[in-house]
């Protein structure tokens, strides 16, 4: 393994810049994101982004194409996606997690999303692994591995500093990372850049455990009789049907279609939408299926639990952890999952 | 007696006796500092209630989801839960002869969403809405639970004269760096207290009507700022709830420091005999506009 000092590291990352754009977590006040960085751009390397990196492949707002009217003729103007190559910087596996669940919605089952192909082809992924979780951190019973670099092109390694900081919740900042290729692509920046990586000998930082579990045994057979249950009243009268949990979330990718006239020229935009806003199901005559709180409550849990397995046989959910720190009511994903388990329910062999 | 238990006498006599139909009050959720709302309508389940540090939700926006029930409902009130009920009460949101309120003092509540951004510490003193809390004790309640506590005497305009005295390059820059990191997930509307519209405009599917592109952030917190003024009753829970920490109860303060400056003292929510100064008009009222 080679090693790469927190000196040097602000230099590597530099170098890279000047090849293809970096996109590295930064913060606004608290707030941290993905952002393009520029020198001088303080990287955030102690927790991970509040904000999930899922924007980088399926943007917040993307326009598709733009029209212009005039009279009975019209011309319509179809935007490309911005396939430049560009460098993800310092993700954690718990949302490179996400990214491979998103590629089985947009890159599978004879549907190609070209501009979610081409944002995702053209980016090259270093992932900085974790090895302290914090309390709201649950990736490993999702089958995540903090340590893994599945997906990843480079890998960067905390390092054991021999001395842990005093506050064990946070990352000790300026430390050392050791750096792994795991694709030639990764081989190739190594080897480019190889004089910013030293051979010094260090181990990695003990891996400590989440304290936190999602534990789903037996909910897989009970939801498919869960439909009616009073259940989902009961759990979504608490739900203020806001959409901090599936924005946050680093998997929640339903969309929405949009647009916008200024005189004889629009656009016709996609942008994130959320399954627990009323608007969501309403359809143009003005019926609404999922008309209150509890349909819209219950369809995202069956999502994220049951829809998605039954199609790719995993959860919708990698252990984030941030709807559980951010839930105005603290309505998360384990909290939900053990309810359901709770629940006095019908699980006969159907 | 601690607090926790007179609630879950009160809370057991009440569904036992027919009183009410449920009780609303908090339970301890997922991790320490986790402190949600719950809806109990069985004597058997009030062990769940609970009463720490933690119980910083404002409760009173839940009421407006049961306002058409039969029945009554009661819930434990802090000062700002009380002014929310004041407020949909004046609004005709609510009936006030089908709530029972359980008041309590509060000292300042901690603020658990602040966790992710800061890590623990930030748990150990009172989440940044109670700073600036001017009610502390229950405006309108039934049933008192405690002492009454002191109100503490801080000035609640300091950021927004901060804010005033910025140049207007500057407060373009500052406005457009909060306004930036709005994600439009609507947490600060739907836990608003002000905000009771049953179907807002931001739900309308349009055409050229208010979007979801974040480009119209700033149309939405203005916007939504303007429909609150005057009604706002300061619990700061728009701030509390929202993700990226957007200071929107900045937005609100400035509204109602100017409406005190131009209309006198207001405090919305905490006297049924004040009426809204935006929805009246005397001849006498300031005009420099035209």
């Amino acid at each position: 393994m080679k090693t790469i000092s927190s000196m040097l590291m602000t230099q590597f990352i530099e170098a890279l810049a000047k090849e293809m754009p970096v996109i590295a977590p930064v913060k606004n006040e608290e707030t941290v994101s993905f952002q393009p960085w520029s020198a001088g751009m303080e990287i955030e390397w102690q927790k991970n982004s509040l904000i999930p990196p899922k924007n980088l492949f399926l943007p917040q707002v993307e326009v598709l194409y733009k029209y212009q009217v005039s009279g009975v003729n019209g011309e319509i103007e179809e935007i490309d996606a911005d396939d430049s190559p560009r460098v993800l910087l310092g993700i954690r596996n718990c949302d490179l997690h996400s990214i491979l669940l998103l590629d089985k919605i947009f890159l599978t089952d004879d549907y190609i999303d070209s501009a979610y192909q081409s944002r995702r082809k053209n980016t090259v992924i270093i992932v900085l692994q974790c090895s302290q979780p914090l309390s709201t951190c649950f990736c490993t019973s999702l089958g995540v591995d903090p340590r893994g670099g599945e997906g990843a092109d480079l890998v960067l390694i905390e390092l054991d500093q021999g001395v842990r900081g005093s506050d064990k919740m946070m990352y000790d900042p300026g430390r050392d990372f050791g750096i792994e290729a795991r694709t030639p692509k990764g081989e190739e920046i190594l080897k480019k850049h190889e004089d910013f990586l030293s051979d010094l000998q260090k181990k990695p930082a003990p891996l400590e455990n989440c304290n936190l579990h999602l534990d789903e045994r037996g909910v897989k057979e009970k939801l498919p009789k869960m439909f009616d249950h009073s259940i989902w009243a009961d759990l979504s009268m608490r739900c203020l049907g806001c959409g901090v949990c599936t924005y946050l979330c680093p998997t929640c990718y339903c969309f929405d279609l949009q647009g916008k006239n200024v005189g004889e020229e629009g656009f016709k935009y996609r942008c994130w939408d959320s399954c627990m806003f009323s608007d969501y199901t309403m359809m143009a005559g003005g019926h609404n299926p999922r008309p209150t709180k509890r349909e819209r409550f219950r369809n995202r849990f069956l999502h994220k639990l049951s829809y998605y397995r039954e199609r790719y046989g995993e959860l919708l959910c990698t252990g984030c952890g941030r709807c559980l720190a951010k839930c105005p009511v603290h309505l998360d994903i384990t909290y939900v999952a053990e309810k359901i388990k709770e629940a006095k329910a019908d699980v006969r062999e159907g | 007696m601690k607090i926790s238990e007179q609630i879950r006498d009160y809370a057991k006599k009440m569904l036992e006796e027919g009183e009410v139909k449920q009780f609303i009050g908090f339970e301890k959720g997922r991790l320490p500092f986790h402190s949600t709302p719950v809806f109990i309508t069985e004597p058997g389940q009030v062990e769940r209630l609970i009463w720490d540090d933690y119980c910083i939700t404002n409760l009173s926006k839940y009421l407006v989801n049961f306002s058409h029930e039969d029945g009554k409902t009661a819930l434990v009130v802090k000062g700002c839960d009380s002014r929310g009920i004041v407020r949909l009460i004046q609004d005709h949101q609510l009936q006030r002869e089908k709530l029972v309120l359980i008041g309590i003092p509060c000292q300042g509540m901690k603020d658990s969403l602040r966790f992710f951004s800061k890590g623990d510490d930030s748990l150990l003193s009172p989440g940044g809405k109670c700073q600036s809390c001017t009610h502390p004790n229950p405006v309108l309640y039934d049933i008192l639970i405690g002492e009454e506590v002191k109100s503490v005497n801080m000035d609640r305009f300091k950021k927004t004269e901060e804010i005033e005295n910025l140049n207007i390059d500057e407060r373009y820059l500052y406005w457009s760096r909060e306004f930036a990191r709005c994600i439009r997930c609507y947490a600060c509307r739907n836990v608003c207290p002000a905000c009771s519209c049953l179907s807002c405009y931001l739900d309308q599917h349009r055409v050229d009507w208010h979007g979801k592109d974040p480009a119209e952030n700033a149309s939405y917190l203005l916007t939504r700022a303007i429909h609150v003024a005057g009604r706002c009753i300061e619990c700061g829970e728009c701030a509390r709830v929202c993700p990226t920490g957007v200071s929107v109860m900045e937005l609100n303060k400035k509204l109602i420091k100017d409406i005190n400056e131009l209309f006198g003292e207001q405090d919305a929510g905490v006297d049924f005999s004040q009426t809204h100064p935006l929805c009246q008009y005397h001849t006498d009222d300031p005009d420099d506009f035209q």
